[in-house]
């Protein structure tokens, strides 16, 4: 089935909004791609300073100005998107599988199961996402950007066992389903080859919208001091060193700050679009 | 071939307790096309529900030739007896295609090797009238009288001896009905099949069953050969059901009993 040619997709294509969020995020992910050949100043990322062009405002040879020790915030924000990219990533490589595997198991295999599995999702999900990856990282070592992904994965998965375990519940009286068991499929089929495929346009849809969630909690780890370290260039990170010296050098602030509601804006439209286009609710 | 012996079987509603079957006694012979019929809630597919292993009796035992058969079966026990549902909308995996949902079967059994699947399901798919070039296609595509094609097709693909069809064909318009019970009747005769065939079409009972069971709040009211049932109806409940058939001449309404 070709996508392109779809009902569907000719639906996303009509929504101005969703087509203005994915150009933002292809956008972001050519930028962060192509950092090291686009940024003006790829050595300004490591441990680089530069006395003489310090706390310098937006000019044209640093459009958005550079920091209180020299570097290039433009250079940084770029490559902050680099690391934003690939925390929504790993979180999400970590909290889908789990969460996904935990409700299709809940819905499907019984009921005890189903009350063991839903009885601990529900445990996670009574503690707001923020406060959970905050204690988990509290009991980890130092705070470093590996322990921000465990944190925000450990937080993030309960959400994905809910909405696939709601979806298998209602798949599972389809009589496909029924055809499959008396006909000897096993458990395991069912659930990963004939229920999952049933439940992707859902689970994509809400990838794409907690992709710009998964960004916003992690700057936010960042901004409390508890995501990536220094010299490493993320984008919560400089946003909390910046916020201190407002309102005078604003600018050390507010471009990483707007870096962040672009990226989020982006994945958010296109999930919407997403949502309208398969017609689900997440 | 099929014996049923005793079975029992309660669910319970919002508290309420509802005997969906109560002490039914079958047996059902080798080529047999075994019509049950009866009113919404008579337990007609309860019983080929638990025939079938999705569902466990409460009390009563099944037997499939000497082997018993329950809830939980191995793969051979499961290939017996094989079904056709009711609803064309559902029975195919919207996300399937067609020749995933056929050659599903024949993967799980292992009836054909891998190289022998494509094959095999141009084979099933021409039995059912249909073109290969039906494999690629997804069941959105497909009409409703299509979709119970290949809901056949995949059915026979198990190489059952058994196959339940459960009102195959109440949701197909009448020309569509009527060829898809004649497609029944030729896969009956070409594979030697026993069917189990459920409906509260009575007039299609008439025309292709040779036995019938007439079901009414979970119990069995008339059980015999089709005929004489029709003919010499001995229970009331029976007498009405076939009253209500609809007729268009004399010549049939005759046929009803007095």
């Amino acid at each position: 089935m070709n996508i392109f040619k779809t009902k569907s997709f000719y639906k996303f294509s009509r929504n101005p909004l969703s087509v203005f969020g994915l150009i933002i995020v292809v956008i972001v992910l050519l930028l962060a791609i192509f950092a090291p050949y686009i940024t003006p100043f790829p050595e300004h990322v490591g441990p680089f300073t530069d006395f003489a062009n310090k706390s310098k405002p937006p000019d044209s040879t640093y459009i958005f100005g550079t920091d209180k020790i020299g570097r290039d915030i433009f250079t940084r924000c770029i490559y902050g998107y680099r690391i934003s990219l690939i925390l929504g990533v790993v979180v999400l490589s970590i909290a889908v599988p789990i969460g996904v595997t935990m409700g299709l198991c809940a819905g499907y295999i019984g009921k005890k199961t189903e009350l063991i599995l839903m009885r601990i999702t529900d445990i996670f999900l009574a503690i707001p996402a923020l406060v959970l990856a905050l204690s988990i990282i509290g009991l980890l070592d130092r705070p470093n950007l590996v322990y921000t992904m465990i944190a925000v994965s450990m937080a993030w998965w309960p959400w994905y066992t809910r909405l696939i375990y709601n979806l298998t519940r209602s798949i599972k009286t389809e009589g496909y389903i029924t055809a499959s068991e008396v006909m000897g499929a096993s458990k395991f089929h069912i659930m990963f080859w004939e229920i999952l495929p049933n439940c992707l346009p859902s689970l994509l849809t809400k990838i794409t919208l907690d992709l710009g969630f998964v960004i916003l909690v992690g700057s936010s780890l960042s901004f409390l001091g508890l995501g990536a370290q220094p010299p490493t260039p993320d984008l919560g990170t400089m946003v909390a060193k910046g916020a201190s010296m407002l309102p005078d050098t604003w600018w050390f602030s507010l471009f990483p700050g707007f870096a962040i509601l672009i990226v989020v804006l982006g994945f958010n439209l296109v999930g919407d679009g997403l949502k309208d286009m398969f017609d689900v609710d997440v | 071939m099929i014996k049923i012996n005793n079975i029992s079987k309660k669910f319970f509603i919002k508290n309420n307790e509802v005997q969906a079957l109560n002490k039914i006694n079958l047996i059902i012979e080798e080529k047999d096309c075994f019509a049950v019929v009866g009113e919404s809630g008579s337990g007609k597919t309860t019983l080929a529900n638990i025939i079938l292993g999705v569902y466990q009796q409460d009390k009563g035992d099944l037997w499939f030739n000497e082997e018993q058969l329950h809830k939980t079966r191995n793969l051979q026990q499961r290939k017996l007896i094989q079904y056709v549902q009711q609803n064309p909308m559902s029975t195919l995996n919207p996300k399937k295609t067609i020749f995933s949902t056929i050659s599903l079967p024949l993967r799980i059994h292992k009836i054909v090797k891998k190289n022998e699947l494509e094959e095999r399901v141009k084979q099933l798919l021409s039995y059912v009238g249909m073109e290969p070039e039906f494999m690629v296609r997804y069941p959105d595509t497909l009409s409703g009288g299509q979709k119970q094609r290949v809901a056949i097709a995949r059915a026979l693909a198990a190489e059952p001896k058994v196959l339940i069809l459960d009102e195959p064909t109440s949701a197909l318009d009448v020309i569509v009905q009527s060829k898809v019970l004649n497609l029944l009747l030729k896969i009956k005769m070409e594979f030697n099949l026993t069917y189990i065939f459920i409906t509260h079409d009575l007039s299609v009972v008439r025309n292709i069953a040779n036995k019938v069971v007439v079901m009414k709040k979970g119990i069995i009211e008339e059980f015999g050969e089709t005929k004489k049932v029709f003919l010499n109806p001995q229970s009331i409940y029976t007498k009405e059901l076939i009253n209500a058939i609809p007729t268009v001449l004399d010549k049939e309404d005759m046929l009803k009993p007095k």
